[in-house]
């Protein structure tokens, strides 16, 4: 087991070396910025020439190298944990980095802990109780879930929560006593409802799809002719084993809604996430900021996977490592 | 912190930092007094004269620019010669830097080479902010280190402005939210009238970037002020009773600029055919679909509020399609001409020209399809091309013919008409400028009689010419000039501005009533 891990690893540096690679020579390649455009545009227009505005940007920004230099200078920094200096926030990125994430985590956890909870038992329940009422209206909750975009949803959340009922804030403040504060968490409740609503909805679907492979299986019918009762049917031999190829999912939907997800909702809800911060570096073309907000779900990915394969062994047996 | 002085809404010269000026007879001198009562924070002490110059002279106008300042242009001027007392301020001798010089403890003059009647309303030292103490910007002078002095805390976070701003900054999450509450010995409360300045006594800046949260927030009285759009704009003045709207004129025409380069259609070279296309665009249209109403039609690069806006000078282009498809057939270059009522070419294939616009707005594409549709009318096809503001700016205008992206006519550009000092915009008629990029070769001589209006001591003199100057540009029709959109203010009903709408919008902030909202 030592020895694969080992290998996973060394996988685990080639693939982000690669990834950080591509993203480096995107951003390097992709036009000027909006922002380093609106620069060239004033400078311009009180009598410079554009090329020479150009040029005062990217001194300003300390770009002079050339790319291969610019390059190396980055990965040396990289590995030496020297991250460079956000250019939109004037901050190490590190810093920018530290500062934000509990933004992001303080209300992805909470979706990602109910949806998961959530979207399990009601597939479970609904695999079992297959086309009974509760089934269709499970899966009527679940297509809408999917279908509706958490970009209009949040909108929508906002004018009836917080404009014509007053019950919620409009907008995240970073303004109150503290992250486990009531004032906090009343304010996370919108964003959470949002985050939630589609990731229940698929993950109850990918739970009563797994889970009604195994509902009419021999060796649950053979539990319950042992007598076992229906809710140990239902978790130990039908639910066990559909968790397997569910945990497959759960690192994939828990990327998705950290990098996919909270892009929107910080940007609707103005929560200053990692999400938030990764558009803004984007839009700034803040390169030491989008690659390291790039490097931390590369890495999420990659020891998800690694985690996820070790959860295998422990799940189902049969599995073994000697086998790959 | 305050500016160094505003304008009110009459164009006055109002006071901050700045208390007085006075200028020579020949506008080749300005002397300015500071206030008394500027504070830096601890430990530099009281701000002088001597911060303002150092600032000046060794960081803005400092050797080969080390501190990548972007104003060191705005404190030298062209000349034919470099005259005797003056620095020369490039290699070839056509530029010199002012002398800038300490006259007293609170005192210090701008000396140019040449008359500058309009140097106090030009945005240079109006505006003005980027003066630091003498103490804390001696370390980087001597270094000639602009990135450490632009990466220092004291200087990103502006701790140094002690008394010079009406807030002190509590919070400064960038890109979030500022927050900032009074600052209790405020300098300008040594003055009649600011005694209880400011009267706001605590004011958050908060980050939205999504317009629908922002305009929710607004309504439920979560956030006390934000830009509104033109087309929620009638919504918010009639239907929520709790906010008030305030319509400023701005500065900024929108215009639709026609490339008059080599790599642009020949026809665009030609006055008449410009005119033309002027008259085939209903910009009062335009102005009501797409600005909602909060707009005025522009004539020229100049607003009619402008002092420097004569009517009788002025040749306003009314839609007229049928007129505008007759200019257009007697006018087309050799071998363009009319066929089944469709512009073509020397070999009979339609002439299709390419609109590039700006996707950084809905309004500028909505603009930009009404005209296709107009343009269409009076036979001349017209393809539309969606690009990105940066890549517009770059690939587009700012690059020289033949390397540029193809394009004929160009929109999502708002061009600072600088209604208070018009010879700022120079630079857009001059051939071979950069802010020329669409290639006007300026036939009348329009850059040549800015930059003669800007050194006229004789006030009436300059009034004519730059009237001359937008008459000119009116009937040369270099852009199509379509409107000056407004800025649409909301505030919450508890707000009780102290002004009157203008494009100084704000200067006077700070002493605004605040109620307490119910």
């Amino acid at each position: 087991m030592k020895a694969y891990i080992a290998k996973r690893l060394a996988w685990t540096v080639f693939a982000t070396w690669v990834t950080l690679t591509i993203t480096f020579l995107l951003i390097d390649f992709s036009p000027i910025s909006a922002a380093g455009a609106e620069f060239v545009d004033q400078q311009v227009q009180s009598g410079m020439d554009a090329d020479e505005a150009r040029e005062l940007y990217e001194d300003q920004l300390g770009h002079g190298d050339t790319v291969w230099e610019r390059y190396t200078n980055f990965m040396i920094g990289l590995v030496t944990f020297d991250w460079g200096l956000s250019t939109t926030y004037n901050q190490p990125v590190t810093d920018v980095i530290m500062g934000s994430w509990i933004y992001s985590f303080q209300f992805v956890l909470p979706a990602t802990i109910i949806s998961v909870v959530l979207g399990f038992a009601i597939g479970l329940y609904s695999a079992t109780h297959q086309y009974t009422k509760e089934d269709y209206a499970a899966t009527l909750f679940a297509f809408t879930g999917v279908s509706l975009p958490n970009f209009w949803f949040a909108i929508m959340l906002i004018l009836v929560g917080g404009v014509y009922l007053d019950w919620f804030p409009i907008y995240y403040t970073t303004n109150v006593p503290g992250i486990l504060s009531w004032e906090n968490a009343h304010q996370l409740v919108l964003p959470v409802i949002v985050l939630s609503t589609s990731a229940i909805a698929s993950e109850m679907r990918y739970a009563r799809a797994e889970s009604l492979e195994y509902v009419h299986a021999e060796f649950v019918k053979t539990a319950r002719a042992k007598g076992l009762s229906e809710n140990e049917v239902t978790v130990r031999h039908i639910f066990r084993p559909a968790m397997v190829p569910l945990i497959t999912i759960l690192v994939g939907d828990i990327l998705g809604l950290l990098f996919a997800g909270a892009y929107v909702i910080e940007y609707i809800f103005q929560i200053p996430g990692l999400g938030l911060i990764s558009y803004n570096a984007i839009i700034q073309q803040d390169t030491p900021l989008v690659l390291a907000t790039v490097l931390i779900p590369v890495f999420i990915a990659i020891i998800g996977n690694l985690v996820q394969d070790i959860c295998y062994t422990m799940l189902d047996p049969r599995i073994e490592f000697g086998d790959r | 912190m305050d500016p160094a002085y505003a304008f009110d809404e009459n164009d006055e010269f109002v006071p901050r930092l700045i208390r007085d000026y006075e200028v020579n007879d020949d506008y080749t001198e300005w002397t300015f007094t500071l206030t008394e009562h500027g504070e830096w924070s601890d430990p530099y002490g009281a701000m002088t004269a001597e911060d303002w110059v150092y600032s000046i002279t060794e960081i803005l106008q400092g050797e080969d620019n080390w501190a990548n300042a972007s104003m060191a242009d705005d404190w030298r001027m062209s000349v034919d010669e470099v005259p005797d007392g003056f620095e020369a301020a490039d290699e070839d001798g056509e530029q010199a830097w002012f002398n800038v010089e300490e006259t007293g403890e609170f005192e210090f003059t701008v000396e140019m080479p040449l008359p500058f009647p309009g140097f106090l309303e030009e945005p240079i030292l109006w505006g003005f902010q980027e003066v630091i103490p003498k103490d804390l910007a001696e370390e980087f002078v001597e270094d000639q280190d602009g990135d450490a002095m632009n990466e220092d805390d004291e200087i990103q976070e502006l701790s140094y402005t002690g008394n010079l701003g009406a807030f002190t900054v509590e919070v400064l999450e960038i890109e979030a939210r500022m927050n900032a509450t009074r600052n209790d010995d405020y300098y300008l409360r040594n003055y009649d009238g600011f005694e209880d300045a400011p009267v706001i006594e605590e004011w958050t800046y908060q980050v939205m970037s999504e317009e629908s949260t922002r305009l929710s927030a607004l309504q439920s009285g979560e956030i006390t002020h934000s830009g509104v759009p033109p087309r929620r704009a009638e919504e918010f003045d009639d239907d929520i009773d709790d906010v008030n709207i305030f319509e400023n004129p701005t500065v900024y025409c929108q215009s639709m600029f026609y490339n008059m380069r080599d790599d642009g259609w020949e026809g665009l070279q030609v006055p008449e055919v410009r005119q033309a296309l002027t008259m085939a665009v209903d910009r009062e249209e335009l102005v009501e679909e797409v600005q909602y109403g909060y707009a005025t039609v522009a004539h020229t690069l100049s607003p009619e509020y402008s002092d420097f806006y004569d009517n009788s000078e002025v040749v306003e282009w009314d839609y007229d399609p049928d007129a505008a498809r007759q200019q257009l057939e007697d006018n087309l270059p050799s071998p363009y001409g009319y066929s089944d009522d469709r512009v073509v070419d020397g070999d009979g294939e339609e002439v299709v020209l390419n609109f590039v616009f700006s996707d950084s707005a809905d309004d500028t594409e909505l603009t930009a399809r009404i005209i296709q549709e107009e343009m269409d009318e009076i036979g001349l096809e017209v393809e539309l091309d969606e690009v990105p503001w940066n890549t517009m700016l770059d690939d587009y205008l700012y690059k020289e013919a033949g390397e540029a992206q193809e394009w004929d006519f160009m929109s999502g550009i708002g061009r600072n008409a600088y209604p208070r000092a018009p010879e700022a915009t120079e630079g857009f008629w001059r051939p071979g400028e950069s802010a020329n990029g669409y290639g006007y070769d300026d036939p009348h001589g329009v850059a040549d009689m800015l930059s003669d209006a800007a050194r006229m001591a004789d006030a009436d003199e300059r009034q004519s010419q730059l009237a001359e100057v937008f008459g000119i540009l009116s009937e040369d029709q270099p852009w199509n000039f379509l409107y000056f959109p407004e800025d649409i203010e909301g505030y919450r009903d508890h707000v009780e501005p102290s002004e009157d709408s203008s494009i100084s919008w704000e200067y006077d902030i700070n002493r605004w009533e605040i109620e307490q909202e119910q």
